[in-house]
């Protein structure tokens, strides 16, 4: 169970996150909306000790986050997994490495260096990208790969890290409706599935809708909505959005067929 | 209209040779600033009072006579005791040779270490890869020193230490390859792209980690390039260096100039031009090769 | 720790499965993990073969840093000797040898820059023998024109000017030449269509693309050209250069010192004096 209270964060005179309080159960599924700018970015990035606020806790399982240090910070960085919109992925380095990126912190540090992993890891590697349809592509460099390809290299590394907490900023904003699709399925599933709580930013409130049980609303840093997706009123969206109103995404297509490549099994 | 609000033809034509004036007059005022400047050189260089006392003339024609080989076509294939023949210009091409395997041994050397070492600090010379403010002016101001001064001052300095021999060229190379590519790295880093560094932090990785990843992969071909270029450089400077006792073919130098054998000369500064011509090109395929490189 | 209720395969399965989908992936081939060792291992053994050629003990090491330490200690406080006034002086004179030898080069450069430059010489053979010819000679450091033209000349600045001259030429040739090259063929085109003549063309079309260029090139080498000239001295050449060997054969390490600093201090000033400069002309 993730608990932030009254966590507050400044960078000099801009405040990202304004004592912030919040309550996640395990398992569940929430979605983060609110304009550009409004904090949802350092919210996860809080989460993630990316970023270190001045104010407040941040405890998972009664566990206190920010007295983290050292090894102990980085394997937690490891359990609250990052997915970002514009995915991360080292360009230069091919499809398998980056996946396995994703163990670093619970690798000693001399073989890593040399991009040694054992073949057991190096066996889950693929049969992750094979989940994901990305085998193939094992030994191509990522910066030859499509936006939806890369994010789903992204969540192959996301899942070789075993996330209890799954953070994903903003991960269908710079996705076609198809490959936002496919994605976002691909994380609803490993919600469903594996039982990881996910904490995901949208721009498009449809998706959240259509995606998420509990929707958060953000505005200028604080917190100013936060219940079920059912209570997402206009009014609620007005609220959260100022006079403007938000963009909607384009109307997605109908449920993708079976035959997409990209849909996660639910069982092995 | 004419004469409403002053324009006129007349008045262009007359301000026309105004500007036509001002300008020929501020080119006049820069020529004569610069005959100042040339002047008032030549007289403190002392440039004067050395070609003053004549029989400059005669001076450049005994130079180059003794500067070119007295090669006879009908000789030229002919072997080394036989004068005018090309084996007889080159007469010592074995020891020559065996000088340039130094001189280009000391370049390499020179390199590999320098460039090791400046790849090291320039991380700590980057602004966004060290937080630490004095440090980076330290290592900073530390490149700075390495480069202004004159490689051939060092060597001086460094053959009187370690005595003549390629020990001080090397020594001199490291120093001055240091200075030169802890700059250049250093400013290349701080163009690094800071997204993948923060991948391979969110991920869990620890600094080493951040750099091997986030900054090596992408970084590297430009960071080969410039070294690649360095060790031109240093090819050339190790020759150089030789002269001021520092080892390799420079020494071979000073030695054809002591006995002042002008067309000897000629004959390594045309091994030296070629061997390097040759090294050059190499390097030049190896950087077109590594700019289109494989994953590191 | 929270259990995890992740779907995974056994160890076991997950071997298999994943060595159906990509083999390669889990048991690298063995040349190409070796590749990698060795190329390593290649570099290292020619690296240990140059080290062997250059003679290098940790004797002689241990020794020379043992007296570099004493030099350098040596060092502080730097003194002038009492020639303060005369090295000022010197240092002047080195960047008058200095402004004698970029005058002269840049104005030679020019006419063997339109010889190497394709597009003002017809024939391509004599194009091709000069641009060969500079880039040969482009790589001959200013100290070894140095010794020889010390040893024609003899000492003095002036053989130290002429030897700057020598580097000089071949290396701004060739940027003039590529210069030139890359002159904007439309300008020349508008002016020759008015029926401009050669030289015409040259003065209005030719020479104001290449006057920025030209006096770029003229500060940075003037920059470089000091350095140049402090170096000469070291054989014969006039200049700082001279004063500094004559101080380090006697082991007189703080005047060295001394003459150093005031060294960097004039790279300093011709640096923000050449930057005003170039700030002020483009």
């Amino acid at each position: 169970m993730l608990e932030m209270r009254d966590v507050h964060c400044r960078f000099g005179d801009i405040v990202a996150v304004n004592h912030a309080s919040l309550r996640i159960a395990p398992g569940e599924m929430v979605g983060i909306i609110g304009r550009s700018g409004s904090g949802k970015s350092s919210l996860l990035r809080l989460i993630n000790r990316l970023y270190t606020p001045q104010e407040g806790t941040i405890t998972w399982n009664g566990e206190c986050v920010l007295a983290l240090k050292g090894r102990a910070l980085r394997d937690w960085r490891r359990r609250a997994t990052v997915i970002f919109q514009q995915f991360n992925l080292i360009p230069r380095l091919d499809v398998l490495t980056n996946v396995l990126l994703g163990t670093l912190a619970t690798r000693p540090l001399v073989p890593s260096l040399f991009k040694y992993f054992p073949p057991d890891l190096r066996a889950r590697a693929i049969v992750e990208l094979d989940r994901l349809g990305m085998a193939e592509a094992a030994f191509q460099r990522t910066q030859f790969l499509s936006g939806g390809q890369q994010q789903r290299v992204a969540i192959a590394r996301a899942m070789l890290q075993n996330p209890e907490i799954l953070l994903a900023d903003e991960p269908v904003a710079s996705l076609d409706p198809i490959n936002s699709e496919t994605v976002m399925q691909s994380i609803a599933d490993i919600n469903r599935s594996r039982g990881i709580t996910v904490l995901v930013n949208l721009h498009s409130i449809d998706i959240a809708r259509r995606y998420c049980t509990r929707v958060i609303g953000m505005r200028k840093g604080a917190i100013v909505f936060d219940g079920p997706v059912e209570e997402l009123t206009d009014e609620a969206i007005a609220a959260i959005y100022g006079s403007k109103a938000p963009p909607y995404s384009p109307v997605s297509p109908a449920p993708v067929a079976p035959s997409a490549p990209a849909l996660m099994l639910a069982t092995a | 209209m004419p004469g409403e609000g002053g324009v006129s033809l007349a008045g262009i034509e007359a301000e026309h040779r105004r500007r036509l004036r001002r300008g020929r007059m501020w080119t006049a005022a820069q020529f004569m600033a610069v005959s100042l400047v040339l002047a008032a050189s030549v007289h403190l260089s002392g440039a004067a009072d050395n070609a003053i006392d004549g029989g400059w003339g005669e001076r450049v024609a005994s130079f180059f006579d003794r500067l070119l080989p007295q090669l006879r076509g009908e000789a030229l294939l002919a072997d080394r005791m036989t004068p005018g023949s090309l084996a007889s210009w080159f007469h010592d091409l074995p020891r020559w040779l065996e000088a340039m395997r130094v001189t280009i041994a000391m370049a390499f050397v020179g390199t590999v270490v320098g460039g090791v070492i400046a790849f090291v600090l320039a991380f700590f010379a980057a602004s966004n890869l060290n937080r630490n403010k004095a440090l980076r002016l330290l290592v900073r101001r530390g490149f700075d020193a390495a480069r202004t001064i004159p490689d051939a001052i060092l060597a001086l300095i460094f053959a009187s230490a370690f005595s003549i021999g390629a020990v001080a060229g090397v020594l001199t190379l490291i120093v001055a390859t240091t200075g030169s590519l802890g700059k250049l790295f250093s400013e290349a880093l701080e163009n690094a792209q800071m997204q993948e560094v923060e991948a391979v932090r969110a991920t869990g990785g620890n600094w080493l980690q951040e750099m091997r990843f986030g900054i090596v992969p992408q970084m590297l071909p430009q960071l080969l390039s410039y070294w690649l270029l360095r060790m031109e450089v240093n090819l050339s400077l190790a020759a150089a260096l030789g002269v001021v006792g520092a080892g390799g073919i420079g020494i071979e130098l000073q030695r054809a100039i002591s006995f002042t054998e002008f067309d000897t000369y000629l004959a390594i500064l045309l091994l030296i031009v070629g061997c390097i011509s040759v090294l050059d090109t190499i390097s030049e395929h190896l950087r077109h090769h590594l700019i289109g490189e494989g994953a590191h | 720790m929270v259990a995890l209720r992740s779907v995974r395969l056994n160890d076991g399965a997950m071997m298999a499965r994943a060595m159906m989908i990509a083999p390669e992936a889990i048991r690298l081939p063995l040349w190409l993990r070796l590749r990698g060792w060795l190329m390593a291992v290649l570099f290292a053994a020619v690296f240990l073969a140059a080290c062997r050629e250059l003679d290098v003990s940790l004797v002689v090491l241990g020794d020379g840093l043992g007296k570099l330490g004493k030099f350098v200690a040596a060092m502080w406080p730097p003194s002038d000797g009492g020639h303060a006034l005369h090295l000022l002086y010197v240092v002047v004179q080195t960047l008058a040898m200095a402004v004698i030898g970029t005058s002269v080069a840049t104005v030679l450069a020019v006419p063997v820059g339109m010889l190497a430059a394709r597009n003002l010489v017809a024939n391509p053979i004599i194009h091709f023998a000069i641009r060969r010819f500079l880039d040969l000679f482009r790589g001959v450091p200013v100290l070894v024109w140095a010794l020889i033209m010390v040893a024609a000349f003899g000492l003095g600045p002036v053989p130290g000017i002429l030897a700057i001259i020598l580097t000089d030429i071949p290396r701004l040739g060739k940027l003039f030449a590529e210069a030139m090259e890359n002159v904007d063929a439309r300008q020349i085109a508008s002016l020759r269509v008015t029926g401009a003549g050669r030289l015409a063309v040259l003065r209005f079309g030719t020479l104001p693309q290449m006057l920025p260029v030209w006096l770029s090139q003229c500060l940075y080498f003037l920059e470089q050209n000091f350095r140049a000239a402090a170096i000469v001295g070291v054989v014969g050449g006039g200049g700082i250069g001279f004063e500094l060997q004559e101080r380090i054969r006697i082991f007189a390490f703080d005047e060295v010192a001394f003459i150093t600093l005031l060294y960097i201090v004039a790279v300093g000033v011709l640096d923000v004096a050449s930057d005003a400069l170039r700030a002020r002309l483009t």
